[in-house]
């Protein structure tokens, strides 16, 4: 039996697409059929940066909010690190269930917890409250909080408000900043 | 189940392509259908427990021979005549009838029925040969009064039976926009009387008020499916397509049969192409035998089938899994059936050497999934069940953005903002993203 990471029901071993919430379990296989590699560690620069199709984003905050998802029925991982590859800025996450990304507002004054506003946020069209980690028996989460130009995980645009899997390496684009997701994955 | 009960091959050589059995020839040295497979993988791993595997059939049907006889078609017109057809729509309806009348040849049977609360029979069942007259019948037509969609099913099955001794193209094209009230059971019924005389029922929905699930029951009952037509502007192009369909039909009972090896499982079948849909597993009268209907066939078409086959254990090694075969009676030569068998074979291997999952399957699967996602998340929404609904909707979009499917996605964003606003979907935004859905694997069609 394969456990579905996203909604935790057990599959028949060789399952595709999990049953009940659809998402593609052909990644935990490859994972478990592959080794990791660790020289995709820790070498990233700005030089690895693919050229960008997108023309230049939109800084309105006009789209609809979305509420952080509860997903956080587990332990956190606290080894995961984030690195932003337009400047090459590594962070730590903050020892949180629900850490949300974006960049801080002067007249608010909210920041959040993960702000990309040293990294010219405002330019590469993040928003203020643009995504959120969250974390499921320990596996991080990434969710679309309703921003203007859209999250992406490996270049698959995410659905708003609908958390997705993230994984060692995984590069996560928001607007035009582009970050790097580092944690020891669990020997399986 | 942890008994072993593949048994390994003894010669790997029985699996090649060159071992298709063909038990009986229809027209010696021409075969219309050839089939072929594909495993979701060249080799699976191995396993000590219960296994999902997916096979991809393909079935490839020939150009219709050049010399062969033409058969004429059977075509019944049954028009939904209610108030809420007024206007553009019964018109457009009429046109698209009267140009379709134009298109068919003499020796084609047509017949036309109304309904309202009360089915007419507007055309009798006739020859196409005094078009005029057939066509001033038609423009006869006015909208008033209500839906009975049982009472013009009837009226059409009856008429369509006068002309069914002449002829295997036998279609009832049934064209609504409405609810029908208090008949669906008598609909399910007379959908399997169809069935019984050899006609298939095509139902058209025309703009967002009718019953899709009582329609595709219905069409499901003639191994067809019911169509969405959003504009009035394409009930004539679509209606025309139909009628080409129909004259290049090869048979109208294609069947799929899997006789499994002991331990070997079907777990699920689905019909790629026209539109996906889930295809009823029928036990066969042998041990292990389960029989898929195809149903209509036409001329120069690739189907798609995928099948999901649970297998009890998988020792490494090559192993024959069981023989998939097809029947069908071809229409222009109604007393031979042929047969076509396939054996199936798979490879199993150690897991550090399992080959890639092939792409066209997992793409195709993934589609399926997505189409069955949505199907679950009408059904948590109807039965009260929003989160769950709202969830499963989220993840139906999120698939379609990923398949770059942008307008269907953006339609789930819509109907998921309306959930959030007003607490419901709406009629269209549903229709439009269960067929939506349904035709992702549409590029396969021509």
């Amino acid at each position: 039996m394969i456990i579905c990471p996203n909604c935790g029901i057990k599959q028949i071993e060789g399952t595709l697409f999990c049953n009940d919430c659809g998402i593609d379990l052909t990644n935990l296989e490859e994972d478990a059929n592959s080794s990791h590699d660790p020289s995709r560690e820790g070498k990233f620069t700005t030089a690895n940066i693919p050229p960008s199709n997108f023309s230049m984003p939109v800084v309105s905050e006009q789209m609809p909010l979305v509420t952080p998802p509860t997903v956080a029925t587990g332990p956190i991982r606290k080894d995961l690190k984030l690195v932003v590859l337009n400047t090459g800025r590594r962070m730590e996450c903050p020892d949180r269930s629900n850490i949300i990304i974006g960049r801080s507002d002067a007249i608010s004054g909210e920041t959040p917890d993960i702000d990309l506003s040293p990294d010219d946020a405002l330019e590469l069209g993040v928003s203020r409250r643009h995504a959120c980690i969250t974390f499921r028996e320990g596996i991080p989460f990434l969710t679309d909080l309703g921003s203007t130009n859209r999250t992406f995980i490996n270049r698959q645009v995410l659905m708003r408000g609908q958390p997705s899997m993230l994984k060692d390496g995984d590069e996560i684009r928001m607007g035009n900043a582009i970050l790097k997701v580092l944690f020891k994955p669990d020997a399986k | 189940m942890s008994e072993r009960n593949l048994v390994p091959l003894d010669n790997k050589d029985k699996l090649k392509e060159d071992s298709i059995e063909r038990l009986i020839t229809v027209n010696p040295g021409y075969e219309p259908i050839t089939l072929d497979y594909m495993p979701s993988q060249q080799a699976f791993s191995a396993s000590k427990v219960e296994k999902v595997i997916y096979l991809l059939f393909t079935l490839t049907t020939l150009e219709h021979l050049s010399n062969s006889g033409n058969i004429p078609l059977n075509i019944c017109l049954v028009i939904d005549q209610s108030s809420s057809m007024r206007g553009e729509k019964l018109f457009a309806l009429k046109s698209a009838a009267k140009h379709v009348v134009d298109q068919l040849a003499n020796e084609d049977f047509f017949s036309l029925i109304s309904f309202n609360d009360r089915a007419t029979v507007v055309v009798n069942s006739q020859r196409v040969d005094s078009r005029e007259n057939i066509k001033m019948l038609i423009d006869s037509i006015e909208a008033k009064g209500g839906t009975e969609l049982a009472q013009g099913l009837n009226l059409g099955i009856m008429e369509m039976k006068r002309a069914t001794n002449f002829t295997e193209l036998n279609h009832l094209v049934l064209f609504t926009d409405g609810q029908t009230y208090g008949d669906s059971e008598q609909c399910v019924y007379l959908g399997m009387e169809a069935a019984r005389n050899n006609i298939s029922i095509h139902p058209m929905g025309i703009g967002t008020d009718w019953n899709e699930d009582l329609l595709e029951t219905v069409a499901a009952k003639t191994a067809s499916s019911s169509e969405f037509i959003n504009n009035s502007d394409q009930i004539a192009k679509i209606f025309l397509q139909k009628i080409t369909q129909f004259r290049a039909t090869l048979t109208n009972n294609a069947t799929l049969k899997f006789q499994a090896v002991q331990g070997v499982k079907v777990r699920n079948a689905y019909k790629i192409v026209p539109n996906i849909s889930e295809m009823e597993v029928i036990p066969g009268n042998n041990k292990g035998e389960s029989n898929f209907k195809l149903g209509v066939m036409r001329y120069k078409h690739e189907y798609k089938v995928l099948i999901e086959l649970l297998l009890p254990n998988c020792p490494i090694g090559v192993f024959h899994i069981g023989d998939f075969s097809v029947q069908y009676t071809p229409i222009e030569a109604q007393k031979n059936t042929a047969h076509l068998k396939l054996p199936i074979g798979i490879t199993i291997t150690d897991p550090a050497h399992s080959s890639p999952i092939n792409p066209e399957v997992k793409s195709i699967l993934e589609k399926i999934t997505t189409f069955k996602l949505q199907a679950k998340a009408w059904q948590d929404l109807s039965s009260g069940d929003i989160e769950n609904g709202k969830k499963k909707l989220a993840a139906v979009g999120t698939k379609l953005l990923n398949m770059g499917e942008s307008l269907l996605a953006s339609q789930v964003e819509q109907e998921l903002n309306n959930l959030e606003i007003r607490g419901s979907a709406t009629p269209e935004g549903k229709k439009r993203i269960k067929y939506g859905t349904r035709g992702l694997t549409g590029l396969f069609e021509d």
